[in-house]
């Protein structure tokens, strides 16, 4: 016999609809009307001196029915391997860049350009309007996201002399990374809410 | 047919009542405890060497009746503009400073005032207690918080040295960021828990 509410649906007690989260391991997450496969990260990802999609970034996510706004937020290390590593970020839907989500993540310039030790977390965070009457991409707002659209994020670096990776760590214990501490899982969560 | 719970109200599945959460660009979001409209960020801040409130940072809120806890959390890019950019940030509730919240941030000195690179996500996170029996706002404690509140962040930097400004970026695709690219808008997000 099923649940009593498998038949007489229950309403929402608060205006989450569904969290989508987990590390970027290949694992399947399920939601309430779909299932989601986040991207399998399994070492670091250098910048160059062009875009490149930031792998673990993507997601192609239905929003449940009655959702007003999704949350997209993407948290990985970054790691400035020569100088500040100055990089940049660019947040994309169906291949659509929100430009209103651009950042630079950077450390500080060391004393010599070898002095790259700086090194944080990264995070991408935006919240998408789907309440908006016309489309708007580059400001993150829809009209009618009814169907599945790919969030993903693009990364490259300022220059070849201020290089950057992502999910890696440089030190360990003390002395250089090794093993499995030479990179981290970045982790990602997509939230509806009506 | 409605849902039964419209006549049978059920408990709720969890601990959450409601989340507030937008990209700070003026849109109006509505939970159960009402309407709440973000500011709407246009553009960086540059700080100077006296508190001024960080766009985006403001809410006027209402907790629901039986909340427990607010969670505030306040996400923006931080971006050094002057040396390490040590500056200071302090959270408010109506013109109380909750003191344990207050952060410095700042990025690494290079041993010289220039190459002022550091670019980071930061953010302010607080959670707020509505459960004592009297008030210690300089704690984030409320014995009755029923009625609006404006909770808030402000920021200042530590000299005319050391500059810093909330919101920002300096760099884009290789050279100086121009355009909407010259600042993120920020993400807010308030919970409230039973």
């Amino acid at each position: 016999m099923g649940n009593f509410t498998d038949f007489f649906a229950v309403a929402s007690s608060n205006n989450l609809i569904e969290s989508i989260s987990g590390i970027c391991d290949g694992r399947t997450v399920e939601g309430i009307s779909s299932s989601y496969t986040l991207e399998n990260v399994t070492g670091g990802q250098t910048t160059n001196d062009s875009y490149a999609d930031i792998i673990g970034s993507s997601i192609t996510y239905v929003p449940p029915t009655d959702t007003k706004y999704v949350h997209y937020e993407y948290i990985f290390k970054f790691d400035p391997t020569s100088r500040s590593g100055i990089s940049h970020f660019r947040l994309y839907v169906d291949g659509s860049e929100v430009t209103a989500a651009y950042r630079q993540l950077s450390s500080s310039d060391g004393y010599t350009t070898s002095y790259a030790y700086g090194t944080m977390q990264g995070r991408m965070d935006f919240v998408f309007d789907l309440t908006a009457s016309s489309d708007d991409i580059p400001n993150g707002k829809f009209s009618n996201w009814t169907t599945g659209k790919t969030i993903k994020m693009k990364a490259r670096r300022y220059s070849s002399s201020y290089t950057s990776s992502m999910n890696t760590n440089t030190w360990m214990d003390g002395t250089g990374a090794s093993g499995d501490g030479v990179w981290t899982y970045p982790l990602l969560t997509v939230t509806a809410y009506s | 047919m409605g849902n039964l719970s419209d006549i049978f109200p059920v408990a709720a599945g969890n601990n959450v009542l409601e989340i507030i959460s937008g990209t700070c660009d003026g849109r109006t979001i509505t939970v159960p405890s009402g309407n709440y409209t973000l500011q709407s960020v246009t553009a960086a801040t540059d700080l100077s060497t006296s508190y001024v409130d960080i766009p985006g940072s403001s809410i006027t809120y209402t907790p629901p009746s039986d909340a427990k806890y607010v969670s505030y959390r306040f996400n923006f890019k931080w971006d050094s503009k002057g040396s390490s950019g040590i500056s200071h940030f302090r959270l408010y509730v109506d013109s109380t400073e909750i003191i344990p919240a207050y952060s410095h941030f700042a990025s690494q000195y290079k041993g010289a005032h220039t190459s002022q690179h550091g670019s980071f996500s930061n953010t302010m996170e607080y959670v707020f207690d509505l459960t004592v029996a009297s008030d210690d706002i300089a704690q984030g404690k409320f014995a009755n918080w029923a009625s609006a509140k404006t909770i808030k962040v402000t920021g200042r930097e530590y000299s005319s040295t050391y500059q810093a400004a909330a919101n920002a970026n300096t760099y884009e695709d290789g050279t100086s960021a121009s355009g909407n690219e010259v600042f993120t808008k920020p993400v807010l997000t308030v919970i409230a828990y039973s």
